[in-house]
């Protein structure tokens, strides 16, 4: 009886999970394309 | 920051008002929450060493490199920008029971935005080949949205009733919300902490006369001078009101909105029991006095 809302509630954290996880991903591309782009000004000029 | 006059029950010369002592909803009732602000607010900060590097580059007079570092800089700041009134957008949405979806699918614009940014900053900054800054890109995007999710883009609340009405009770809603949030910033123009407490309950309980109003689009026309008459009056009558108190804050101008707050206070909220109640004269009643009301405290909407 109780499975539904466990289910829905496993749901709900994998999803925050989910989120979370490609947030990191998200801030760590930005993070490295402008430190590789400040490293190319800095290394080039 | 505008210093603010704290005073309460205990302060010399407190509290002004014995009326306002009554009981009434809990402060945080009605307060909006936006939900991922600070990691949204994060993304203003993470392409800052782009700023660095544009500004490196103007040092070394090197064009096309100033060119892509704050040209992507810009991208990416806009993007964030975009997510975070994207997010904004989305809680009025689902605070709401009649809503349409935003008219602008930023958080859609702040994903493409990244990805452009990425784009450019990889291929003419970091000077990677195309193929690996698209792939970045992409990757960029689709983090983006998986992060942060789409707008969206169903209409809500609005089955079994035609599109016409709730397309008036939702746009209604809106033209309210916006008097609210000025009824708001004039408030906070006064600058005592008090009175702007009594003026965010009042907003509050304006908030549950929209959400009433939404449950039962039918109400709309009784409503409607609710929203014109009462929160147009209110809005006035408060921007007056710190225009008054900025120049001299004397305690008579004080009096005459404390007793004119106090009067709204009973208004709004028995306003959502009418139209529970369906009492359409008292309504009208009530509207007619708080009409003369403002008129004779010379605050009325213009």
């Amino acid at each position: 009886m109780a499975v539904e809302p466990m289910l829905r509630r496993e749901t709900a954290l994998l999803e925050a999970t989910l989120r979370w996880i490609a947030y990191i991903v998200l801030i760590a591309i930005i993070w490295f394309v402008a430190i590789g782009s400040y490293g190319a000004a800095a290394g080039g000029g | 920051m505008v210093a603010r006059r704290y005073s309460g029950k205990y302060t010399a010369g407190g509290r002004r008002s014995t009326r306002e002592t009554a009981p009434h909803a809990p402060v945080f009732r009605g307060r909006k929450v936006v939900r991922g602000k600070l990691r949204a607010n994060l993304l203003f900060f993470v392409p800052l060493p782009l700023l660095l590097s544009g500004l490196g580059a103007i040092s070394n007079a090197d064009t096309a490199k100033i060119l892509a570092s704050l040209g992507s800089f810009g991208l990416l700041i806009l993007a964030a920008w975009l997510l975070r009134d994207g997010l904004k957008a989305e809680d009025a949405y689902a605070a709401r029971k009649v809503s349409r979806p935003p008219a602008i699918p930023r958080k859609a614009f702040a994903s493409a935005l990244t990805a452009a940014g990425i784009f450019v900053a990889a291929w003419f900054g970091w000077g990677q080949g195309i193929a690996a800054s698209a792939v970045l890109a992409l990757i960029a995007a689709a983090a983006h949205v998986a992060a942060f999710g789409t707008d969206p883009f169903r209409r809500k609340g609005m089955e079994g009733v035609s599109d016409f009405e709730a397309d008036r009770v939702a746009r209604a809603v809106e033209k309210a919300e916006t008097l609210v949030s000025e009824i708001m910033d004039a408030a906070k123009r006064i600058g005592d902490r008090d009175i702007e407490a009594r003026i965010e309950r009042l907003c509050a309980s304006a908030r549950a006369v929209f959400r009433t109003v939404e449950e039962d689009p039918r109400d709309l026309a009784r409503a409607r001078k609710f929203l014109s008459v009462y929160l147009m009056g209110t809005r006035d009558a408060t921007a007056k009101f710190a225009e008054v108190h900025a120049q001299n804050p004397g305690t008579e101008a004080l009096h005459a909105f404390d007793a004119l707050l106090s009067d709204l206070e009973t208004s709004f909220a028995n306003q959502r029991e009418r139209l529970l109640e369906d009492n359409r004269s008292d309504l009208e009643i009530e509207i007619e006095v708080l009409r003369e009301r403002l008129q004779q405290e010379g605050l009325t909407a213009r």
